[in-house]
């Protein structure tokens, strides 16, 4: 037992010496989409869930092994492959709080989220304009999308209703799509919601609906990354959202070909890792 | 012939295992049962006639002639029919097993849509999907179903979609081994219904005459239970020290506990269970007697460094029981915790006979009960070699080892944990498991591991109940050992490239 706390402590420090300031995990859930922002201050977000077991693994390889807390849980919108960890997520740890658009779906994974927030009387944020999440040191998570409320609404593609959000740290900007399609595309820059950004999560795991022309001349990114699942049955990423993607010059990360993508910015500069 | 009763049960043992490789008609099975009890009558009778009939003192003269002559060709010829006839039992055992297909009126509907009610006996998630059984007024239905909602054992579900036949693929035989739990049909994404607990009676008359006859065919007994109240609480038991063990390690730690403590090993990540399975080290996640003897014996070592030998053995009985009853005491555990009870019976006669009379005794019964145990359940399998490694080997060990210190029983555990191991090694070769140059030294290195995840993988989920932070603190012992045996399990995958 003593023994086994000199090595805890040990991995403790050196843990804490070699942390990035911000690092940000895009894991590998398969199909689906699961995005794990952490700063060196030790806050820690967790966006989506990914599809049913898949995301406990992932953060136990984050996260230290007594760490049962996660500050911020979002959902960006409610389909299984995005909820459904979420539920496991909810099951295990503590949750500081829940961001989400709120919208109704009819899905039993959804149900059971909703449920496991009512039951565990967890602090819920609901998006309905653009708001900011500040923490650590000048690192901001702002949701600028949905800019009304979805909140108790059915939607024919619960896509228009997810939440984009854009991370930025030390003047280095990264977009989070979610699974927003060409429609949500289009509204963005027509508003001038979304600019020049360095690192693009592309909509909906690199189908062909997503990430358009228009929309990539607008936000011309340095690098792209594409959340989908190995061999899976939609085709996804689909061939032309891989040559737009090209054509951008970004360069292009796949957690179904990399595995899980962990970017961390140290004094200003990307590093990626697989 | 009391001395031949161990050749006997091997005897059946093997009918039983022969019969399951190979189908062997029971025309045949029949014919040579009979031709076997003729042979005995007729021996039984020509023996009769030899010792003369016209002695003074019957019963003097009888005895002593059946001791010279007749018994020594007689009784090998007699032992011999009767080894035939008990091996040709324990085929058609197999045989009548087989055809309890018979009891089981889904399979009758296969291909139509029905409505059905049951209530949930076992539940399993797996990658994709979840796996129910449901024990329904006409059989027992494997539901292939979503993840969620989740349905939990004792539940009472309504399912309605079309009875399908389980289908063989990618060489396992599924059919064999879901018939080896009494179930003939599936149904694939049914639509699912809760049902209140209280049943009302089942609307399909005529069909509801033959449901209150308890199910008293062998190997079937099972459906009785799902209405006691007592396993159903003992599953709740076993459910909380689950959500326990879960609350206290992250993943895939807790998985690997669960696996190692209770056989269940959740979910997961695919590439971590070949890194299991290439270096035949998977035996560790399969609930069975090894586990279970090896708790046993280490507590036995323990606790025979501190206290009195009977009292320590006592004291692990004691122990294996617990954790049997921790464990939901489901059928898998408790046969597994009376073969360890009988490996724990061996250490402390140190004598072979009485003990291996009693494993061959278990195992027969067991077998007898449900055949198919001895070829499609590796549970059975393993607590079978592994108690036969202990009895058969164990003493030898422990003079091999005389260069471990006899410190807290150090030296006894590792004997007990090295015999097992080397009979439960052949196993892992016919399983198919690819077997790796490495498979020694990893099993060596992972195994060795297993006891003490156990240990502080329990005492922490146990602990839960007082503190969560005496749990975890607890349980940081296993974490960093589960580690350890991740690391071994990896770094034997990456060196068999």
């Amino acid at each position: 037992m003593l023994l086994a706390l000199f090595f805890l402590v040990g991995q403790l420090v050196f843990d804490y010496i070699k942390k990035p300031e911000l690092e940000v995990s895009f894991f590998d859930v398969g199909q689906g989409d699961a995005i794990f922002i952490e700063s060196k201050d030790g806050t820690q977000i967790l966006i989506d869930g990914g599809p049913p077991n898949k995301i406990l693994p992932q953060l136990g390889s984050k996260m230290r092994f007594f760490d049962r807390f996660i500050d911020v849980v979002a959902l960006t919108h409610p389909h299984a492959d995005h909820v459904s960890g979420l539920i496991e997520v909810l099951e295990r740890y503590n949750v500081g709080m829940i961001i989400e658009s709120g919208v109704d779906y009819h899905t039993a994974e959804a149900k059971i989220f909703e449920s496991l927030i009512a039951e565990k009387k967890l602090k819920k944020v609901t998006v309905d304009h653009p708001i900011n999440l500040n923490f650590a040191n000048g690192a901001a998570l702002k949701f600028i999308y949905p800019e009304e409320s979805f909140s108790g609404m059915t939607l024919k593609n619960v896509h228009d209703s997810a939440l984009v959000s854009e991370l930025d740290f030390e003047d280095k900007k990264i977009l989070l799509m979610s699974d927003a399609e060409k429609n949500l595309e289009k509204r963005l820059v027509a508003e001038g919601r979304v600019g020049d950004v360095d690192v693009l999560k592309t909509g909906h795991h690199g189908s062909k609906t997503s990430s358009n022309d228009f929309f990539l001349r607008v936000t011309k990114p340095e690098y792209a990354i594409i959340s989908s699942g190995a061999r899976n049955r939609y085709g996804h990423p689909a061939p032309e959202v891989l040559s737009r993607l090209a054509a951008a010059g970004a360069k292009i990360f796949r957690t179904d070909l990399d595995g899980t993508i962990t970017l961390e910015i140290r004094d200003g500069n990307l590093i990626w890792k697989k | 012939m009391a001395k031949l009763t161990p050749y006997f049960l091997v005897a059946f043992l093997a009918g039983v295992g022969i019969r399951s490789f190979f189908n062997v008609p029971e025309k045949w099975i029949f014919g040579f049962l009979g031709l076997a009890i003729g042979f005995l009558i007729i021996l039984f009778f020509s023996t009769r006639p030899i010792p003369h009939p016209p002695t003074p003192s019957p019963s003097q003269g009888e005895g002593e002639r059946k001791e010279t002559p007749v018994s020594f060709l007689g009784v090998r010829f007699v032992s011999a029919s009767f080894l035939l006839i008990f091996f040709l039992l324990g085929m058609l055992r197999f045989s009548i097993f087989e055809n309890n297909i018979v009891d089981d009126r889904l399979h009758n509907y296969y291909g139509q849509t029905m409505t059905l009610q049951g209530t949930v006996i076992s539940s399993e998630t797996q990658q994709n999907s979840s796996r129910l059984v449901l024990e329904t007024d006409f059989g027992r239905l494997l539901v292939v179903s979503r993840i969620y909602p989740q349905y939990k054992y004792g539940e009472k579900l309504e399912v309605a979609g079309e009875i399908l036949e389980p289908e063989n693929y990618a060489g396992f035989d599924t059919k064999q081994y879901l018939a080896k739990s009494g179930i003939y049909s599936q149904m694939v994404f049914p639509e699912i219904k809760e049902r209140p607990y209280p049943l009302t009676p089942s609307p399909y008359e005529g069909e509801g005459g033959k449901k209150e006859i308890p199910s008293l065919s062998w190997g079937r007994g099972v459906l009785a239970l799902t209405k006691n109240k007592v396993l159903v609480s003992l599953f709740r038991v076993r459910e909380k020290f689950e959500a326990n063990l879960k609350n206290i390690l992250p993943e895939p730690h807790a998985s690997l506990a669960n696996g190692m403590l209770l056989g269940e090993e959740g979910v997961l990540p695919e590439n971590l269970l070949d890194a299991f399975r290439k270096t035949s080290t998977i035996h560790i996640l399969v609930l069975s007697g090894y586990n279970i003897t090896i708790v046993g014996t280490f507590l036995l070592a323990f606790f025979g460094f501190i206290l009195p030998y009977a009292f320590a053995w006592v004291l692990s009985i004691f122990g294996i029981i617990l954790f049997t009853l921790m464990t939901g005491a489901e059928p898998a555990a408790v046969r597994a915790a009376i073969m360890a009870v009988i490996g724990l019976l061996a250490l402390r006669s140190g004598r072979l006979r009485a003990p291996l009379l009693s494993l061959l005794f278990a195992a027969a019964l067991m077998v007898f009960i449900n055949p198919m145990y001895l070829r499609f359940d590796r549970g059975f399998q393993l607590s079978f070699a592994a108690t036969l490694g202990l009895i058969l080997l164990a003493s030898r060990f422990q003079k091999a080892f005389w260069f471990f210190p006899k410190l807290l029983g150090v030296r006894e555990a590792a004997a007990a944990s090295a015999a097992a191991q080397l009979f439960v090694l052949p196993l892992l070769i016919f399983w198919g498991n690819p077997v790796s140059i490495f498979t020694l030294p990893a099993n060596i290195l992972v195994v060795t591991a297993v006891p003490a995840v156990m240990f502080f993988s329990f005492l922490g989920s146990m602990a839960v109940f007082l503190s969560r932070a005496l749990g975890a603190a607890l349980a940081s012992a296993s974490y960093i050992l589960i580690t350890y045996q991740i690391y071994v399990v990896e770094f034997f995958t990456k060196l068999n490239i």
